[in-house]
């Protein structure tokens, strides 16, 4: 079983590229907004709190028969619950930012482990949901991930101008008769739907990795944001393809690859960058 | 007939929770003013150029700008906060960053040729024609200061507010942005932030001491004594208000 030579005809390799590019996309856009602004946690707290939808939806299809409440929509459901509610709380300084993501970082998780619990049945595809399953990846989730890819581009475009600024300086917002919050919500929304995204690719555990560190390693060398975002796509999807390759022959875990691989070339890039300096 | 008040300042009280910040200031600025905040660290400079941005409420009295309350002028303020708060790895170029001033006008996707225009005029008022491109990064403390002040300028403002202009500069540096505020000046009301009175005395039209309250005197009045520290105590003649006023402002809203 080989990676090269099953790619010509194997369907699902085929959905899991296509996957790959899509959480690409969205990686390499929403992941320059949050290493600029310097909102990695938050991430952690979105991606953790999906677990929270996950069962939900798992709980309502078993127990109640809901079958269209799939774990995708369960997670996106939870995404945007958690991207509003930091929003909500943390604006005008009502809550501490750290502690409000601290909450909702467990609280998604608690709640995961509760409804699973309540769940009847052998839960075998858990993992699938911490760790990932690009090979899983159905054509149903693949026209969800483009129409959020779609969604976060036309947001991206129309709204650039505006996160720069918050990404910049926060109060050059405020000073020019612009809500903070108001433009916060949208960015934080845009997290939330990339967090589901990535999270089909490797998880809801490892997403925050690969959220950021593609941006990271290209913000190293890009003069503008505009830049970051093109060669952190490349980077995510180069690392995406890389890890299923890799890990295709000897039946390794895909997310852990791929996020194992991000993180070396992330090492790598800045080796690079600290030698020509 | 007298020029118009863009600032005025009547009776302000300010304080962060029991701690009061300012005391009853009363204060004039007129259009073509260049005034010079100095005091000692604490003393409230900053506290005032945010209540005049409107950023904060005063606990009493008022304060107005071009003869409305701040937060519906903003528009019309430049405001150059300290560089030093900015990130200085963030990936913009130049234009970028000078653009930012105009981002209320561009209203959704891109900027328009007017924008670019603007910012490329801002840029040549602050001697950095031809440095659109560049990364804002990897440029020098003074060449980003003068980014910063074209990015206000670029917003086509009535005032300029600048916190700290020549700080952790040198001294050829802070001279440079001194002179551009002053033949800025020509235009603008300015007000800054400075520590350093014998920085400013030569280019401003006006120095306000703050220190709890605050007096402004005409720089025609006052002698500067060259101290090497540029000591904003060494000040002639005036009364500067030093001491801590006795009592607490007693006037809650």
């Amino acid at each position: 079983m080989s990676f090269f030579s099953d790619i010509i005809d194997s369907s699902f390799l085929h959905m899991a590229l296509l996957a790959a590019l899509l959480a690409s996309v969205a990686c390499g856009i929403v992941g320059s907004y949050v290493v600029a602004r310097r909102r990695s946690y938050m991430v952690g707290a979105i991606s953790h709190s999906l677990l929270g939808g996950i069962g939900l939806a798992r709980l309502c299809a078993v127990r109640l028969g809901w079958t269209a409440f799939t774990p995708l929509a369960g997670s996106l459901l939870a995404g945007l619950l958690a991207s509003v509610a930091v929003s909500l709380l943390t604006s005008r300084n009502r809550m501490r930012e750290d502690t409000v993501l601290s909450a909702i970082w467990s609280l998604g998780v608690a709640a995961g482990i509760s409804f699973i619990a309540l769940t009847p049945g052998y839960q075998e595809d858990l993992n699938s949901y911490l760790f990932g399953s690009i090979l899983l990846v159905s054509e149903t989730d693949l026209w969800i991930m483009a129409a959020m890819d779609l969604f976060i581009l036309i947001a991206a475009w129309m709204l650039h101008n505006r996160f720069l600024v918050l990404c910049f300086h926060e109060e050059g917002l405020t000073l020019r008769g612009i809500s903070v919050d108001g433009v916060s919500l949208w960015l934080h929304v845009l997290i939330g739907m990339t967090v589901v995204i990535l999270s089909q690719i490797v998880g809801v555990v490892l997403v925050l990795a690969l959220l950021v560190l593609p941006a990271a390693a290209a913000a190293l060398f890009a003069r503008r944001l505009g830049t970051v975002m093109i060669i952190a796509t490349a980077l995510c999807f180069l690392c995406s393809v890389a890890g299923l390759a890799l890990s295709y022959g000897p039946d390794l875990p895909v997310g852990a690859t791929i996020i194992e691989l991000t993180v070396v070339v992330y090492l790598l890039l800045a080796a690079v960058k600290r030698i020509r300096n | 007939m007298e020029a118009e008040k863009v600032i005025e300042l009547q009776d302000v009280c300010f304080g962060y929770e029991a701690n009061e910040v300012l005391h009853h200031i009363s204060l004039t600025l007129h259009r073509g003013d260049f005034a010079a905040m100095v005091g000692p660290n604490g003393g409230g400079k900053t506290t005032l150029l945010r209540l005049i941005l409107g950023l904060l409420t005063p606990r009493y009295g008022t304060v107005r700008v071009l003869g409305q309350a701040p937060e519906k002028v903003r528009r019309h303020i430049g405001y150059v906060p300290q560089h030093l708060l900015f990130d200085m790895q963030f990936p913009a170029s130049v234009l970028d960053v000078v653009l930012m001033g105009r981002v209320e006008r561009c209203g959704f996707g891109r900027y328009g040729h007017d924008d670019k225009a603007k910012a490329a005029a801002a840029l040549e008022k602050v001697g950095l024609e031809g440095y659109g491109s560049r990364a804002f990064s990897q440029l020098s403390g003074g060449e980003r200061q003068r980014v910063l002040i074209a990015q206000t300028l670029a917003s086509e403002p009535k005032l300029l507010l600048l916190d700290e202009p020549g700080a952790n500069l040198d001294p050829a540096n802070r001279h440079r942005i001194f002179a551009l505020l002053h033949q800025l000046n020509q235009e603008l009301t300015i007000l800054l932030v400075s520590h350093n009175l014998n920085v400013v005395s030569s280019y401003v039209s006006h120095v306000i001491c703050v220190n709890r309250m605050a007096d402004m005197h005409a720089i025609g009045e006052i002698h500067v004594n060259a101290l090497a520290d540029g000591d904003w105590l060494s000040i002639e003649h005036i009364q500067c208000p030093v001491t801590t006023p006795p009592q607490e402002c007693d006037h809650t809203l």
